[in-house]
C-alpha cells in the first residue's frame, strides 16, 4: 500500500469503490460526446444515482445532509472517483459552488429550499459570471438589477455560461449600486431559468462541442427574497466561490485527467520502436513527477478545506499547479506519441490537447492565477 | 502521507538551524580537515549526527531541508555523514566510528550515477577521516570498503561548488579494508535514502533563493516605483513559488514513502531527485534573474545556493538521467506511479 490509512476508511473506500466499479459505464466517454444530447442526459442521471447510492454530498457537512466525511475519508472518496472515471455529474455546479454559497450567506428558507434538491439530483444550476465586458476584470460586470416593489429587474448580458440550457437556476452576479466603486455595488440574486425575458445562445467551441452559452436578461424579474446575504455585498461572496470554483474537486478532476492521458501514452510508448521510447522517457518522467507534486498539493488543499470554510491561499497555487500541468500534459502528450496520437479516432490525444486550453484560462486565468499569488501569498504591490 | 511536521520535528528543525547558523559560513579557502573536525565535533556534541540512526528518517529529511534553508549552504558533509552511519548500522560487524568522526561515502557508486570512465564523486573526498566505498555487486548488493583518503585513488573532482570540495574516485576496484557487505534491499534502500536528502537540501535553497528574490522585489525601486509593483515580475514570482512548492511537496512526500517502506519508495526518491534538480537550476536562474544586475554580482551571494543546487543535481544519481529512469519504469510498469490512490480490492466490502 502507498500511503496509511486508517482500517475503517479502507473499508469505506471498498464499499465506495464496489459501487463506483457497478455503476459507473465503462467507455461512456465514447460513446457521449461532451455536449450531446446523451452527454447531458448520462450526468445528470449520475447526479440521481449517487444520490441512490447514499454517496451525495460526500464534501458537505452533516448539518446540511453531507456525508461528514473525515479527512483521510475525502482523500480516499476523491481519489476513487477520479481513479474510477466517473462523470463529474450535471448538477456539480449546484454542488461544489451554489451549495457553499447558500450554506456560507444563504438564508434558512434559501438553504431549505434548495440544499435538498442539489443533493438528490433534482435541480441544476448554472453560473452567471462573465459578460462579454467583464471577463478577467469580472467586477466591471453591467448586468443591472433595479430593485422595483418586491422584485428586482434585471437586464445585461453574461457569457460563458455552462449547462443554461439545462439548468433550473441561475446564480447571478448583478450591479445593484451603479454609483458605487465597482467592487461594491455588486449582489448576487438566484433566477429561476424559466423565467419570461431570459434568451440562450450556445456556443460552439474550439473543439467542435461545447457547454457554453451567452445568457440575455430583458426586463427579467425575480423576488427580492432570491437575494443571497446583503445588499451591494456580493463582491466578497464571489471571491469565496471563485476560490470554491478552483478548490480541491477541480484539482482532482484535472489530475484524473493527467492520469488517464498519461497512461494511455506509456501504453502507447510500451508498443512504439524503442527508440521513441528512449527518447520520450525523460520528458515522461517529468510530467510524472508535476503530476504526483501537484497531487500532494491538491491534498492539502483538501485537508485543509475540511477545517476552514473558506478556501485559502493554497488555492491559486494548485490551480496552477494542476491547470498548467494539463495543458503540459496533452501538448507533450500529442508529440511524444508521434504519428500515433494523429490517428486516433476518438477525438483522443489531439482533442485533449485543445479541451485542455479552456483548464488555463476558465474560471480565472493563469495570470490571474498568477497575480493572486504575487499580491497575497508574495506581498508584491 | 504527513501533511504538516508535528510540534516535535518543528523544535528539532529549529534548534538544529540555531546551531548550523552559530557556526558562521566557511571561507571555501579556509575549508579543511581541521575545519570539518570543528564542525563535526560540535554537531556531535546535541546529536546532530547520531540522529542518523536515532531519529526518524523524515526527521533527517527535515534537518537536510533546514541545512539548505540557512543562507549560505552548509559546508559539511552532513548528508554523507548522516548517509554513512546508517550504511555501517545495516552492516552485520561494523568498524567502531569515533563519536565526532568526519565520515564521507563514494556516492555515485552507491547511487548508480553514470559518472564515464571514473567511478565517480566523493563529497569531501580529500579532507574527511574516513571515506566509505561501496562497491556494487552483479546482485544488487555492496562491499562496502573503509579507508582513509590517502588510502584510496582519488583524484581532482567536481569544482561546481567550492563549499564541497570534491574528489573523483578513479576506479571502483579499491584495496582497502572491507567493512561489510550489505544486501541488494539494504542499497537500493540507501541510494533511495540519498537521493530523498539531497531534493530536500534543494528544497531549503530554494526557498531561500525565493525569499531573497521577493525581499528584492520589495525593496528596490525602478522607473519610479516597486520593482514588485510591475506585473512582469510578479508573475516570474509567481511561477517561482509554484515551483518551489512543488520540488518541497515531492522531497518531503519522497521522504516519507522510503521512511515506511513504499513499494514505490525508490521510485519517488528518483522522481523528487530529478525534479528537485532540474527545477531547482530553473529556480536559481530566475532568482538570479529577477535580482537583475545585483543578481550577477559575487556580494548578493546568490551563487552559493545556485552552485550547490548544481552540484547536488549532478551528483548522486544526475536529475534527468533520475527522472529518466523514472519515465522508462513507469512504461514498464504500464502507468504512473498511484500516489495517493488508496489500494482497495473491489467486491470484497
Amino acid at each position: 500500500m502507498e500511503f496509511s490509512y486508517p482500517a475503517e476508511d479502507l473499508e469505506f473506500g471498498r464499499k465506495y469503490a464496489d459501487w463506483l466499479a457497478e455503476t459507473v459505464e465503462p467507455g461512456w466517454h465514447a460513446r457521449h460526446p461532451t455536449g450531446s444530447a446523451s452527454w447531458y442526459e448520462l450526468q445528470a442521471e449520475w447526479d440521481r444515482k449517487v444520490y441512490a447510492g447514499g454517496w451525495a454530498g460526500a464534501f458537505w457537512p452533516k448539518e446540511h445532509g453531507g456525508l461528514g466525511l473525515t479527512p483521510s475519508q475525502r482523500i480516499i472518496f476523491a481519489a476513487l472517483t477520479a481513479a474510477a472515471d466517473a462523470p463529474e455529474g450535471l448538477g456539480k455546479i449546484g454542488k461544489r459552488l451554489v451549495a457553499p454559497l447558500l450554506m456560507n450567506y444563504g438564508t434558512e428558507t434559501q438553504q431549505r429550499r434548495h440544499l435538498p434538491r442539489i443533493t438528490r439530483g433534482e435541480e441544476f444550476w448554472c453560473q452567471g459570471f462573465s459578460e462579454p465586458d467583464a471577463g478577467s476584470d469580472l467586477a466591471s460586470l453591467r448586468t443591472r438589477a433595479v430593485l422595483d416593489g418586491d422584485h428586482f429587474v434585471v437586464d445585461g448580458q453574461k457569457v460563458w455560461t455552462s449547462f443554461a440550457k439545462q439548468a433550473d437556476w441561475c446564480f447571478l452576479l448583478v450591479r445593484t449600486d451603479p454609483d458605487a466603486r465597482k467592487h461594491d455595488g455588486i449582489s448576487i440574486l438566484l433566477v429561476p431559468m424559466d423565467t419570461e425575458g431570459i434568451d440562450i445562445r450556445p456556443i460552439k467551441q474550439i473543439t467542435g462541442s461545447g457547454t457554453f452559452n451567452e445568457v440575455f436578461f430583458d426586463d427579467v424579474r425575480v423576488p427580492k427574497e432570491n437575494l443571497v446575504g446583503e445588499l451591494n455585498q456580493g463582491w466578497r461572496m464571489a471571491v469565496s466561490i471563485l476560490a470554491h470554483e478552483r478548490g480541491f474537486e477541480m484539482a482532482f478532476g484535472l489530475l484524473a485527467s493527467v492520469n488517464a492521458r498519461l497512461d494511455t501514452l506509456v501504453r502507447d510508448l510500451a508498443e512504439a520502436p524503442r527508440d521513441r521510447t528512449v527518447a520520450a522517457a525523460t520528458e515522461l518522467g517529468r510530467l510524472q513527477a508535476r503530476y504526483l507534486a501537484a497531487q500532494i498539493g491538491a491534498v492539502r488543499l483538501l485537508a485543509g478545506e475540511a477545517e476552514s470554510a473558506e478556501p485559502d491561499e493554497l488555492t491559486s497555487i494548485v490551480r496552477m499547479q494542476v491547470a498548467e500541468l494539463w495543458a503540459a500534459t496533452t501538448t507533450a502528450s500529442m508529440l511524444l506519441a508521434g504519428p500515433t496520437a494523429m490517428v486516433t479516432d476518438d477525438g483522443g490525444y489531439t482533442g485533449d490537447w485543445l479541451a485542455a486550453r479552456g483548464s488555463t484560462i476558465a474560471g480565472g486565468t493563469s495570470e490571474i492565477q498568477r497575480n493572486i499569488i504575487a499580491r497575497r501569498v508574495l506581498a508584491l504591490r | 502521507m504527513r501533511i504538516n511536521p508535528d510540534s516535535e520535528e518543528t523544535a528539532a528543525t529549529t534548534a538544529f538551524g540555531d546551531l548550523v547558523a552559530s557556526l558562521g559560513t566557511t571561507d571555501p579557502d579556509h575549508l579543511d580537515a581541521a575545519r570539518l573536525r570543528t564542525v563535526s565535533a560540535a554537531l556531535a556534541r546535541d546529536g546532530w549526527l547520531e540522529v542518523a540512526t536515532d531519529g526518524t528518517f523524515t526527521l533527517l529529511c527535515a534537518l537536510a531541508e533546514r541545512a539548505g534553508a540557512g543562507g549560505r549552504p552548509f559546508a559539511h558533509p552532513l548528508l554523507e555523514g548522516w548517509l554513512a552511519r546508517r550504511i555501517l548500522a545495516a552492516l552485520p560487524d561494523p568498524p567502531a566510528v569515533a563519536a565526532g568522526e568526519v565520515l564521507t561515502v563514494a556516492v555515485d557508486l552507491l547511487c548508480g550515477n553514470d559518472t564515464g570512465a571514473s567511478a565517480g564523486a566523493v563529497p569531501f573526498g580529500g579532507i574527511a577521516d574516513t571515506v566509505l566505498v561501496p562497491v556494487v555487486l552483479q546482485d544488487g548488493s555492496a562491499r562496502v570498503h573503509h579507508a582513509a583518503p590517502g588510502a584510496l585513488p582519488l583524484a581532482a573532482g567536481l569544482a561546481v561548488d567550492r563549499t564541497v570540495p570534491t574528489r573523483h574516485l578513479e576506479r571502483s576496484a579499491v584495496d582497502a579494508p572491507v567493512a561489510g557487505v550489505l544486501p541488494a534491499a539494504e542499497v537500493r534502500r540507501l541510494a533511495a535514502e540519498y537521493l530523498c536528502l539531497q531534493a530536500c537540501e534543494i528544497a531549503g535553497i530554494v526557498r531561500v533563493l525565493l525569499d531573497s528574490t521577493v525581499a528584492h522585489l520589495r525593496s528596490r525601486r525602478q522607473f519610479g516605483s516597486l520593482l514588485a509593483s510591475f506585473q512582469a515580475l510578479q508573475h516570474r514570482a509567481a511561477d517561482l513559488l509554484v515551483d518551489v512548492e512543488s520540488v518541497r511537496s515531492l522531497a518531503s512526500h519522497a521522504g516519507w514513502a522510503v521512511e515506511v517502506g513504499a513499494p514505490s519508495g525508490a521510485d519517488y526518491a528518483l522522481t523528487a531527485k530529478g525534479f528537485a534538480g532540474e527545477r531547482g537550476i530553473e529556480i536559481a536562474n530566475g532568482a538570479i534573474q529577477l535580482h537583475g544586475g545585483i543578481g550577477f554580482t559575487w556580494e548578493a551571494g546568490l551563487h552559493w545556493g545556485a552552485n550547490r543546487i548544481a552540484y547536488r543535481a549532478v551528483t548522486g544519481r544526475h536529475a534527468s538521467d533520475a527522472l529518466h529512469e523514472a519515465g522508462l519504469r513507469a512504461v514498464a510498469r504500464g502507468g504512473l506511479l498511484p500516489g495517493i490512490s488508496p489500494v482497495v480490492a473491489v467486491g470484497t466490502s
